[in-house]
């Protein structure tokens, strides 16, 4: 990343519902004593409709008309001192991918949901008993990219060599211009034998053999967003005009998110997770220093995605989450409804119960698919529509720590403007106006959570908080076991704090080991209901607990 | 004016009369039949592709037993040729005698590579038909076809995945009313039938096995359109999911052309299912062209109420004036802004 530093800038960010603009301009502290630097002056949001340059402009109008400072976009030496522009694209259909690989698909699979890309089919071995059927999928269903995966041999297998045979035969069926490109990841000893399956069709892209543990970086990833980028940009209505507009190549949502996640983690020097639910996808990010894993299901967004949901076993799903009885055909109906409307939001109890519930089944679906249990962040951001413009952010805050069940003691924000996408965009062409932007209070503080991991019998102690207050005397508050408690503090002053998990509960260090923490922020959520959190089977018994959670965090 | 138009997440095109323009598109390219400047009516095939019904592999090399590069060298049939079943597709000739691959099916060779062959097996024809009737505007690229007419044109919410057209019946009394049975006894062949609410697939049987050209509904359970779509039924659901009925305005729009013929098309991928009815009535004019903008609540519990917009706050919401008097504030999210045509982005 390069730290240049420049003038104002703005961000964009294309969402299936709304396209997000936000401008920064460099200010100077009110002493006069330091440097100007970035800060977030305004947002916008537009309906982004079916023309992605005409969202960017609308959303980027309407900011003008909120600052009062028309913006050109298509002045290349900008009067009104913007200099940059970029935008991240949330809109791109996800690639399509067919597998090819004789080893456990499981691996491939893995990595694959980094990516955002769709894996369509996986074609192993058995499909050579069908060579008809096999040639039939690949002519008639396209895909975007065929890869091909390696195991940890030197020699290739022959079946997989017949079966490249085999679909390097069925690729002369398709025009030039819709033959997928092709991917390899393995061992550097097959590459001959594949290059030479596809010699005069294609040059095989190579890559390494993919990383058997997780928080390891992989060229496939990038291999994939530049086919992203080179396939699905130019598809966009109107995104010729914007790519024209644009200080530097527009990037992929995901990929902006995962540099921007990386970067709040490598400052936390911890992991940091990020729950990301909008119309179109659920995105679950887990990030170190080191590296990041991700979970990225555009079959799990809250628009399109909840008609999968508008079954009798989605439906029954659905019910363990909901806090009252509903009738399955009418949770059918609404959720099929809500696919038709993915931007509508739930105006009545019952719709915003449902919607809970469907959120809860994605993330905690998505949480089983993570490549890591680790789940005890310093920090908790909560993105997209559903988690980040929730109307009560507790509540929503609730739906997460039931579905992805995170332990320790950690921070809670969220990105209510939904920024970070087009800050993630900003971080290649300005880096430093993207620290300056996050250190001026970018994200919206929401709770500290402390939640220990342990089960104990229900009331017993399992928490003690001593609270040290600057201008106040000290205080305990003992919670029992199956509690969830909210705490205020006073926003503008650290809290100095000791929690002693009691019992055998433990906050990462240990069972019984306590933790001594100074905090700062609006309050303190006590979740001891336990990790697993586990429901109670008698129906009635659950729905009424689940009520009292809602009571004792709203 | 229309200076609201972009602030609402979600359009629907209700046009009362005005000039409709579609184009339908093959899904590769084939023979047009249709000339620019023809008339045409409802359902009239307007274009036709062939694609291959099937493949066969065949592994050259190795029923003649020689090295897959060895194996262009005893093709007896050149690439692109057609094939009957049992025509010599390969020989190799040895001291043990003559090897014969044959063609195990009519079709064509089409690819020959690393010693396999892929025959595509006689093709099966696609074909496009005209949604509505009216002329000819356009014919593009072999698989383009654009029709023109003037009339009255409907978004809908939702469609079973059919195309047809008839004579447009309404069978339920008011938007809201559910269609039952005594509705349907003095139907005929080739009706379209207007409803405000199906929830019975009993009444979807008895309606195709009559032979209705199209059904319209204001809303149906989920469940009622599982079986539709399942069918691929020429229906559409102007409100979407539920029990909510239709909107009055929609409902009021339909009634005024009973008995004109209604073109009903769910086929296409790019854009929400239609309903346009041709006719060069008028019949007050575009209810969205008024000063007045109107609107249709999205969620419960106002589903399907229309109203007219009074205010926009973006950060509180619309407030929309019903036609008892009583106002409404809804999110901006749960508003669809009824536009016709002209003002419609992704039309």
């Amino acid at each position: 990343m390069s730290a240049s530093i420049s003038q104002a800038v703005l961000t964009t960010s294309i969402g299936h519902v709304h396209t997000t603009a936000a401008f920064y301009d460099l200010v100077a502290p009110p002493s006069g004593s330091a440097a100007p630097s970035h800060r977030l002056i305004a947002t916008a949001q537009f309906p982004t409709h079916a023309n992605v340059g005409a969202a960017v402009e609308s959303s980027v109008a309407e900011l003008g008309r909120v600052t009062r400072r028309p913006f050109n976009l298509d002045a290349t030496d900008s009067p009104d001192g913007v200099r940059t522009l970029v935008s991240a694209v949330g809109v791109m259909t996800p690639l399509t991918v067919t597998l090819f690989t004789t080893a456990d698909p499981a691996l491939a699979e893995r990595h694959l949901r980094q990516t955002g890309s769709k894996l369509v089919r996986v074609l192993d071995a058995r499909a050579l008993a069908n060579s008809a059927e096999m040639v039939q999928e690949l002519i008639q269903t396209p895909s975007d990219v065929h890869l091909i995966v390696g195991n940890g041999s030197n020699v290739p297998s022959a079946e997989l060599l017949a079966l490249l045979e085999l679909a390097s035969a069925a690729r002369e069926l398709l025009p030039i211009h819709k033959r997928p490109p092709v991917l390899f990841a393995g061992s550097s000893t097959w590459r001959q034998a594949i290059s030479r399956i596809f010699t005069g069709q294609t040059a095989v892209t190579m890559l390494p053999l993919l990383p058997t543990t997780p928080f390891q970086a992989h060229r496939l990833n990038s291999a994939l967003s530049d086919i992203a980028r080179q396939r699905r940009l130019p598809e966009l209505a109107g995104f010729d005009r914007l790519d024209r507009q644009l200080s530097v190549p527009a990037v992929a949502e995901l990929d902006a998110l995962i540099a921007i996640v990386r970067y709040l983690a490598s400052v936390q020097n911890g992991l940091v997770l990020m729950a990301d639910l909008g119309s179109s996808h659920c995105t679950l990010l887990a990030a170190t220093p080191s590296g990041s894993e991700v979970v990225d299901d555009p079959s799990m967004g809250m628009g399109a995605g909840v008609a999968s949901l508008a079954t009798p076993d989605g439906c029954a799903a659905l019910q363990r989450w909901l806090p009252f009885e509903v009738d399955s055909a009418e949770v059918q109906d609404y959720l099929a409804n809500k696919a038709l409307h993915p931007h509508t939001r739930p105006f009545t109890e019952q719709a915003q119960a449902i919607e809970a519930a469907a959120a809860r089944h994605f993330l905690q679906m998505a949480a089983a698919q993570l490549w890591t249990d680790d789940l005890t962040p310093q920090l908790l951001i909560l993105g997209g529509g559903t988690l980040a413009q929730a109307a009560d952010p507790l509540k929503a805050l609730l739906l997460v720590l039931d579905a992805l069940q995170p332990s320790g003691l950690f921070a809670v924000a969220r990105d209510r403007h939904g920024l970070l996408p087009g800050l993630g965009a900003l971080a290649s062409a300005e880096s430093l106006a993207v620290v300056q932007a996050l250190d001026h209070g970018l994200l919206e503080d929401v709770a500290w959570v402390v939640a220990p991991r342990g089960q104990l019998r229900s009331e017993q102690p399992a928490l003690k908080a001593t609270l040290s207050p600057d201008s106040a005397e000290s205080m305990d508050i003992m919670v029992n076991y199956g509690n969830l408690e909210v705490l205020s503090l006073t926003p503008d002053r650290a809290t100095r704090l000791r929690l002693s998990p009691l019992n055998g509960c433990d906050l990462g260090r240990g069972p019984n080991k306590a933790i001594d923490v100074t905090l700062q922020g609006r309050r303190l959520i006590m979740d001891l209901r336990g990790r697993p959190l586990t429901l109670p089977p008698d129906e009635s018994a659950r729905r009424r607990l689940q009520r009292h959670w809602q009571r004792a965090i709203a | 004016m229309h200076i609201h138009t972009q602030r609402f997440a979600q359009q629907t095109i209700l046009q009362t009369e005005g000039p409709i323009r579609r184009t339908v598109s093959l899904p590769l390219a084939g023979e047009i039949l249709v000339r620019v400047g023809q008339d045409v009516e409802a359902g009239q095939t307007l274009a036709r592709a062939s694609q291959p019904s099937g493949y066969t592999v065949l592994n050259v090399a190795q029923e003649l037993g020689v090295e897959a590069t060895d194996a262009a060298d005893l093709m007896l049939v050149k690439l692109g040729s057609a094939v009957k079943k049992g025509r010599p597709l390969a020989r190799k000739k040895s001291v043990m005698g003559v090897r014969t691959l044959t063609a195990p099916v009519d079709g064509t060779l089409a690819a020959l590579r690393h010693g396999r062959l892929i025959l595509t097996h006689v093709p099966s024809w696609t074909a496009i038909q005209a949604p509505f009737a009216g002329v000819v505007t356009a014919a593009k690229q072999q698989r383009h076809v654009t029709i023109s007419a003037e009339g009255s044109l409907l978004q809908a919410m939702w469609g079973a995945g059919g195309q047809g057209h008839g004579t447009l019946i309404i069978a339920t009394p008011s938007p809201a009313t559910v269609l039952e049975a005594h509705a349907l006894e003095h139907l005929m062949p080739g009706d379209v039938v207007v409803a405000g609410l199906i929830d019975d697939t009993t009444l979807l049987e008895r309606m195709m096995a009559l032979g209705v050209g199209a059904i319209i509904a204001g809303s149906m359970p989920w469940a009622v359109c599982k079986w539709a779509k399942a069918r691929r039924l020429a229906l559409v659901l102007t409100d979407g999911i539920g029990r909510q009925g239709m909107a009055p305005h929609f409902y009021a729009e339909l009634e005024a052309h009973t008995g004109d013929v209604v073109g009903v098309d769910t086929t296409a991928t790019d854009r929400r299912p239609e309903i346009v009815i041709p006719h060069e009535k008028t019949l007050g004019g575009n209810m969205a062209t008024h000063s007045a903008e109107w609107v249709r609540v999205l969620q419960m519990p106002h589903h399907s109420t229309v109203g007219l917009l009074q205010r926009v706050q973006p950060r509180q919401g619309a407030t929309v004036a019903l036609a008892q008097g009583q106002q409404l504030l809804v999110p901006l999210a749960n508003i669809d802004h009824l536009v016709p045509a002209s003002t419609f982005k992704d039309a």
